[in-house]
């Protein structure tokens, strides 16, 4: 089971958008893009040690959602 | 050449232990590859004739063994990574579609018959493949690609990278893109081995350690997939030494990005159309690039040139066409050739419909698309060469003119420390000014990219209403 929570996904997404979102914002609607998502992507691996698909982000679109779908992927492991 | 192609098809090699292709964390020998080809061979002289037999894998091992299989029996291979269409298919008209799965058991059947009509004409006997054209330009095109394309392609020197012992190379281009040639059959032709990189947008993390633990020699990127790495994951290709772009314009924004993220790797821009096999045209990056466009340099051997004047365009730009033995037969279409890429002479010929520029050093320079002349209030713009003059200027990372309903724009890429810095933006708008006074000018940060690689344009577009437009009025 790994622990990324809905608030260290928004703080990826903050910071690479440098601009505030809530856990249910919609990060596509809010500006991110292919180039954010691999930003994310590599800030998350870099903060947390996870490497978190890139679908998870595209399917997930919110942070809660996106944190669910890697909680789900790991504790199906 | 007859006996270069069936030596690749039928040699010794195919029984070797040693490892060919990796994918998905899996080693396969030349001798696996072989008997999953073996298996599709006799799947389409079981199930033949069929002169073009469509592989659908979702493997690309599946779409490799099976264009071998179905090659060996004489038959045009088609691969399909279930991305083809039925447009596609209607062009191509195969007479037997086998599904190949890759794994622990892997299978080879046939998915459904075609209806069979008789091919109102045969396709002639050299042709082996299709490229699909990318459809920037509307539908994707069919492209019927011969033995000798291929062959031409296997033997051009200039694509060689010195390696020692046999080379190792990354693959990501997917079966239906001309890089496919490049990645896989060229690597394979010369006795190397191929490594399957993922997806970006999944495990590119894995990229370092698959780099290292096979010794990747060489990795082809389109453009914009090697500008997104560059930029954010600079050390998925840290361990590569030669890095080919191809697919659209090679920006110097990416080369000075590679060059700060430490990147020390040669860089190879490679251009050609899909009408001509893989490409026809290469520059090697110098060590220190200080020319305002990366070129697109100087034809592979066996490749010639023709500038040709344009009857409308720029004066000093000429319209490249290409001759020699990488152009294609031809367009497909209903499965017979409908168009072929011939001169007046009936030479193989394919008038690119881009236009170039020569350098000082007689290098090609990408000047714009014969078709796409932005008209600014009736005034032709040479947007390429608006440009390239905005990228020279200090703090500017990259420009890209983008027209969108009545507007045309200049999207300005800098450093987000100098989005308001009026030195810059003045500097911008005297070269912008060259041009057109009515080209608007928006500095960013960054181009939103859509999930394939490309510019969002109406995001952008959005963004200029929203912002300078807004200061302007």
């Amino acid at each position: 089971m790994t622990d990324i929570s809905p608030a260290a996904i928004t703080d990826c997404v903050r910071t690479v958008l440098d601009r505030d979102l809530a856990d249910d914002t919609d990060i596509f609607t809010a500006g991110v893009d292919s180039l954010a998502v691999l930003r994310c992507r590599a800030l998350l691996k870099e903060r947390t040690g996870v490497k978190v698909p890139g679908h998870v982000f595209f399917e997930g679109r919110t942070p809660a959602r996106i944190a669910d779908l890697i909680g789900g992927t790991h504790a199906g492991r | 050449m007859t006996d270069t192609w069936h030596e690749l098809l039928h040699g010794r090699q195919w029984s070797s232990a040693s490892t060919v292709w990796v994918e998905d964390g899996t080693e396969y020998s030349w001798a696996q590859v072989g008997r999953l080809a073996a298996a599709v061979e006799a799947s389409v002289r079981a199930h033949g004739p069929a002169r073009v037999v469509v592989i659908r894998s979702r493997h690309k091992l599946g779409c490799f063994a099976g264009q071998l299989g179905a090659w060996r029996a004489g038959s045009v291979a088609v691969a399909d990574d279930h991305t083809l269409t039925d447009r596609e298919f209607d062009r191509v008209r195969p007479d037997l579609t086998l599904t190949v799965s890759v794994g622990a058991h892997p299978s080879v059947e046939p998915a459904g018959r075609p209806a069979r009509r008789p091919r109102p004409q045969p396709l002639p006997d050299d042709v082996v493949a299709v490229n699909h054209t990318s459809g920037s330009t509307g539908s994707r095109k069919a492209v019927a690609v011969s033995r000798g394309n291929l062959l031409a392609l296997f033997a051009c020197r200039d694509l060689d990278v010195p390696v020692p012992g046999r080379l190792t190379a990354g693959s990501f281009a997917t079966p239906t893109y001309d890089g496919w040639w490049f990645d896989t059959w060229r690597t394979v032709a010369a006795g190397g081995r191929v490594v399957c990189l993922p997806h970006v947008n999944d495990d590119v993390f894995a990229w370092p350690g698959l780099a290292r633990t096979y010794g990747i020699g060489r990795l082809l990127l389109p453009a914009a997939v090697l500008a997104t790495v560059v930029e954010v994951l600079p050390e998925a290709v840290a361990d590569i030494p030669w890095l080919f772009s191809g697919g659209e314009q090679f920006r110097v924004s990416t080369y000075r990005q590679a060059r700060q993220a430490g990147l020390r790797p040669t860089f190879v821009n490679l251009y050609g159309p899909t009408e001509a096999t893989f490409a026809t045209h290469h520059h090697r990056l110098p060590e220190d690039l200080t020319a305002p466009a990366v070129p697109i340099g100087r034809p592979l051997d066996g490749c010639r040139q023709v500038l040709r004047r344009p009857d409308d365009g720029p004066p000093d730009a000429r319209e490249l066409v290409v001759n020699g033995p990488f152009v294609c037969l031809g367009y497909l279409d209903d499965g017979v050739l409908t168009h072929r890429f011939r001169d007046e002479d009936g030479q193989p010929s394919y008038r690119t419909g881009d236009l170039v520029r020569a350098d000082g050093d007689g290098n090609l320079v990408f000047a714009g698309r014969l078709d796409g002349q932005v008209k600014v209030n009736g005034m032709r713009v040479d947007t390429a060469a608006l440009e390239q003059r905005v990228t020279a200027l200090p703090r500017v990372r990259d420009c890209r003119v983008v027209q969108h309903e009545r507007h045309t724009v200049a999207f300005v890429r800098t450093d987000p420390a100098t989005l308001g810095d009026p030195a810059t933006r003045s500097r911008i708008e005297t070269v912008v000014q060259d041009f057109s006074s009515a080209i608007g000018i928006s500095l960013v940060d960054r181009y939103p990219v859509r999930a394939g690689g490309k510019v969002d344009v109406p995001t952008l577009m959005d963004h200029y209403r929203t912002t300078d437009k807004a200061e302007e009025t």
